[in-house]
């Protein structure tokens, strides 16, 4: 027989269960993380695979539960490559509670949203932005690329000491010119320091309307015996394809900028030999970046490039700082950050100083057969 | 074993439980099993649309490669020979079919040889970097470029490549065309929409364009390329419903996006419409089923009421009824009952009232002769006393004696007759009080004790009867107790719904073979001349006991007294109909 201490029993069991099920036990809130890059145009794939290698980290890190039980959501903007798009949408994610901003990757949107990340108090950590002049700052800027002067002072030495290039001509980009001037500035200082000739200097706006032709054309006559070509991989791609039909024998030569994907395959046989200096080496044997190169094949279809690794390590670097801060509170979330100082890289582990500038190894590499290759090691 | 009575109420509400539960169990497996179904209609019927625009797709591909096709027969077959003439061929393709952007021809190591529009700076570049270059000369089939970022346009573009003869055919299509196409068969916006990728699940045709131009990848690629079917998951913070089909000539997909919420409103609607329907059935139910228990039951404490009524004599009390038809049929013949029980009763009270004139008549007609006898026997005693000798004169008081049990032997009769046709007036008795009065009445002699046990009950009975069956029997004891200092011991057990008293006496006993006797009328164990006995008493006692329900026992034997029990019940039962 059902009485009725019974019936209001059940019915008490009931209801507790009922808001249990729907209030579907305690749901942590996301940590939010902007990433902020230039995801069209011309110069785009940098940071279209420096994203893919963010979602990769965001993925893996969501799949494990979380920071602290909070899972990550990524609020991805496209500053186009423009400082007054990188402005407006730093302060969309600084008003969305983003708790750090991964980006942007290029010199030229840094140094044009850094006062604001300062005065916000918003930590950015930039995956491949290289630019020199802001070495040694305090402030909340990180990066995990070393500063673009070992890269330039390396190809320089290099192209004296290893490939006996005497004279050069340069020709760089004038859109990114933030990094471009400053990277052939350092690299003419080395170069002149160990005895080398500058015979030509051009400059060029990444795009249509540039006369790639024409200033090929120059540099081809300049007699120079080495051409340095400070753009990005479709740019410097388009050079050496005009060099190609010149028929120019001079060694090319060209910044991290333009170690992408579209550098080979816009500049297919052109681009045999051409040297860069890089700290990230696509064949490394390494178990641990084998494994990332084999989830972001399966995932996007195509090999990752170093802005997709270095992207995948600033989320990584991030996501431990924030779990060891225990809050989102900026300034506690660098400090952490600074603390640990090194970090696991996929390929090498690499320091992180008080500034928040990086330390890597780099190495020369080239173009054989359609693949990047190492040439020496520094 | 102990039967349980349930009460009807309780009975009632347990019933409506025990049938809701079944329901609701039936009701919600029944609803899941429906949405479930319903849901899947709709996963379906959203492959079935996604297969549609793939085929939609599919044959708005299959133009460019026609054309391509004929570029390729054109070349391949020498029809165009001339450079001129295949430059303006390849312009006038570009003129007249804007899917292009532009159409190359490249040469077995990868070099532009000719482009429309044309670009002389274009002419001689390499491109065998390109995968559409390795791939179509690798396979030597046409092949659909993954979106890619054109080196005239800047913009992300794709490429179909047909393998000619000597080198390769490369268009490049316009992706706001696809998208224009897209355009026209769009459905919604943000909930419902559809999406075009590249093998590698680069978007190239969404609504919003900027993921077109970001190459934005949110896929899964293995989910993706294999199975075309409706998946259910979380896309930019919304549960989407995400259905994909083939585009087979390019290894696109066709993705259609729809809101879940969207989707199943309509599935929701009617589980709710449902959900609320039951809700609603179920009240209904319970309240009409309340208001029928409330009447049943009603009807129940009317009808209790009735039979209470004539049970305490009152027949006049008319039940009416517009109630359920078992009741009115029920209260009909209640009615009918009473009725008859009233006539009855009429009729028994006029024949126990012409019983009882009859009896008193009688008696009193019986005991007038019986006087008279008694008196001519005192006065011829007194006439005749001078002569009358002794043996004679006791013979006269034997006379006068046997006249006297005559007229005891009479009201012995009367009193029989009138138990159990007396009414019962039910009072407090309050047992050991009432012995105690009892024992002084009888007026024993101081020698003779009567003892009575403790926990003697109170309660409300036919006190009259109770006092004159301990009366008789106590009075039984002494009469036929064989010494003056005998004891009587009078105790009681409670035993539920009665009461077992216990007379008990010491005296010569009665044997087994008398014990049925004892209790028939007349019947005496001695000889009137030895005791004077009208033989009525204890028959008395077994009939005041038994009209009550009660039953009575001897335990004697021979020399060892006497023990009566008898029960005597605790309800008070209407019992006589007539008035004394």
């Amino acid at each position: 027989m059902v009485s009725k201490k019974h019936l209001y029993f059940i019915f008490f069991v009931f209801s507790i269960f009922l808001f249990i099920s729907l209030t579907g036990c305690t749901k942590k809130e996301p940590i939010k993380i902007g990433l902020v890059g230039n995801l069209t145009g011309r110069a785009s794939e940098l940071a279209v695979t420096g994203r893919n290698g963010a979602e990769l980290a965001v993925n893996k890190i969501n799949k494990a539960g979380g920071i602290n039980g909070h899972p990550v959501q990524l609020i991805i903007k496209d500053d186009k490559n423009d400082p007054a798009t990188a402005l407006r949408v730093d302060q969309e994610l600084i008003d969305e509670g983003v708790a750090a901003i991964i980006g942007h990757y290029t010199s030229k949107t840094v140094l044009g949203v850094l006062p604001l990340i300062n005065q916000e108090e918003m930590l950015m950590i930039s995956p491949t932005v290289s630019i020199n002049s802001i070495t040694g700052l305090d402030d909340n800027f990180i990066r995990v690329i070393a500063p673009d002067k070992i890269q330039s002072h390396l190809l320089a030495s290099n192209a004296m000491q290893q490939e006996n290039i005497k004279k050069i001509a340069i020709v760089y980009d004038l859109s990114n010119k933030e990094y471009t001037e400053e990277f052939y500035i350092n690299f003419i200082n080395q170069y002149i320091q160990q005895g080398g000739q500058v015979l030509l200097t051009r400059a060029f706006t990444s795009g249509s309307d540039s006369n790639y032709v024409e200033l090929a054309k120059e540099l081809k006559d300049s007699g120079a015996e080495g051409i340095l070509v400070v753009a990005n991989g479709m740019d410097t791609a388009l050079f050496c394809q005009h060099l190609r039909k010149l028929d120019s024998k001079a060694k090319v030569m060209t910044c991290m900028w333009a170690m992408t994907s579209d550098l080979m395959q816009n500049g297919g046989s052109a681009v045999e030999g051409i040297l860069m200096a890089s700290s990230y080496d696509k064949d490394q044997p390494n178990e641990v970046y084998t494994n990332f190169k084999k989830e972001y094949l399966k995932k996007y279809g195509t090999e990752p490039t170093y802005s997709s690794v270095y992207s995948y390590e600033a989320a990584q670097v991030l996501f431990k700082a924030i779990e060891k801060s225990n809050n989102l509170n900026t300034k506690t979330i660098k400090n952490k950050l600074l603390e640990i100082k090194e970090f696991p890289g996929l390929q090498n582990n690499f320091m992180i100083d008080q500034y928040g500038d990086a330390k890597r190894s780099y190495s020369v590499f080239t173009i054989k057969t359609g693949q990047f290759k190492r040439v020496i090691h520094d | 074993m102990i039967k349980i009575n349930y009460k009807l109420s309780n009975v009632l509400k347990t019933n409506f439980i025990l049938i809701l539960i079944p329901i609701f169990i039936i009701s919600f497996v029944t609803l899941q099993i429906l949405e479930v179904y319903a849901k899947r209609v709709i996963l379906d019927k959203n492959v079935l649309l996604a297969k549609s625009v793939a085929y939609q797709v599919e044959t708005f591909l299959d133009h460019p490669l026609s054309i391509l096709r004929q570029l390729e027969v054109i070349i391949s077959e020498k029809q165009l020979v001339d450079e001129q003439e295949i430059r303006s061929y390849l312009e006038a393709t570009i003129d007249n079919y804007k899917i292009f952007e532009s159409i190359q021809i490249l040469d077995t190591k990868g070099e532009i040889k000719y482009v429309a529009p044309f670009n002389q700076n274009i002419i001689g570049l390499d491109m065998s970097g390109q995968e559409f270059f390795q791939q179509t000369i690798k396979h030597n089939q046409t092949f659909w470029s993954p979106s890619f970022i054109s080196l005239q346009t800047s913009q992300p573009t794709v490429t179909i490549t047909m393998p000619l003869k000597k080198g390769i055919a490369v268009a490049y299509l316009n992706l706001a065309k696809l998208n224009d196409f897209n355009n026209r068969i769009h459905i919604g916006k943000e909930n419902f929409f559809i999406a075009i990728t590249d093998q590698k699940g680069n978007f190239i045709s969404h609504y919003n364009k900027e993921k077109v131009y970001q190459r934005d990848n949110k896929n899964n690629l293995n989910k993706l390329n294999y199975n075309e079917d409706t998946y259910q998951t979380n896309y930019e913070g919304k549960d989407m419903l995400i259905s994909t089909a083939h585009v087979e000539n390019s290894s696109w997909r066709v993705i259609i996006y729809q809101s879940k919420d969207e989707a199943f409103a309509p599935v929701y609607q009617v589980r709710d419409i449902f959900i609320a329907g039951l809700i609603i059935s179920l009240t209904i139910a319970l309240i009409l089923s309340t208001i029928s228990a409330k009447e049943i039951l009603l009807s129940f404490k009317n009808l209790t009421r009735k039979t209470k009524e004539i049970a305490t004599g009152n027949y006049n009390f008319n039940l009416k009824y517009d109630s359920y038809k078992e009741f009115n049929d029920l209260a009909e013949s209640i009615n009918t009952m009473s009725e008859n029980i009233k006539l009855r009763e009429k009729a028994l009270m006029e024949t126990n009232k012409e019983l009882e004139q009859f009896a008193y008549v009688a008696s009193h007609d019986l005991k007038a002769p019986l006087r008279g006898i008694a008196n001519l026997s005192e006065w011829i005693e007194e006439d005749i006393r001078d002569v009358l000798q002794d043996e004679s004169r006791s013979m006269m008081d034997l006379l006068r004696g046997r006249v006297r049990r005559m007229e005891a032997l009479i009201d012995g009769i009367l009193q029989y007759s009138r138990v159990g046709r007396t009414r019962v007036e039910y009072q407090v008795a309050d047992v050991e009080a009432m012995l105690r009065d009892l024992i002084d009445d009888l007026d024993l002699p101081r020698e003779f004790t009567v003892i009575i046990e403790s926990g003697m009950p109170t309660f409300n009975t036919d006190r009259t009867r109770l006092m004159q069956v301990f009366s008789n029997l106590i009075s039984n004891a002494f009469k036929h107790h064989n010494r003056t200092d005998g004891t009587v011991t009078i105790s009681v057990k409670d035993c539920g719904e009665f009461y077992e008293f216990v007379v008990t006496d010491d005296g010569p006993g009665i044997a087994p073979e008398y014990h049925a006797k004892v209790f028939e009328i007349f019947q005496t164990l001695q000889p009137r001349d030895k005791m004077e006995s009208t033989g009525v008493g204890l028959a008395i006692v077994k009939k005041i006991i038994e009209n009550q329900g009660g039953t009575i026992r001897l335990d004697s034997q021979e020399g060892q007294g006497v023990k009566f029990s008898f029960t005597w019940s605790k309800r008070n039962q209407i019992r006589i109909i007539n008035k004394a």
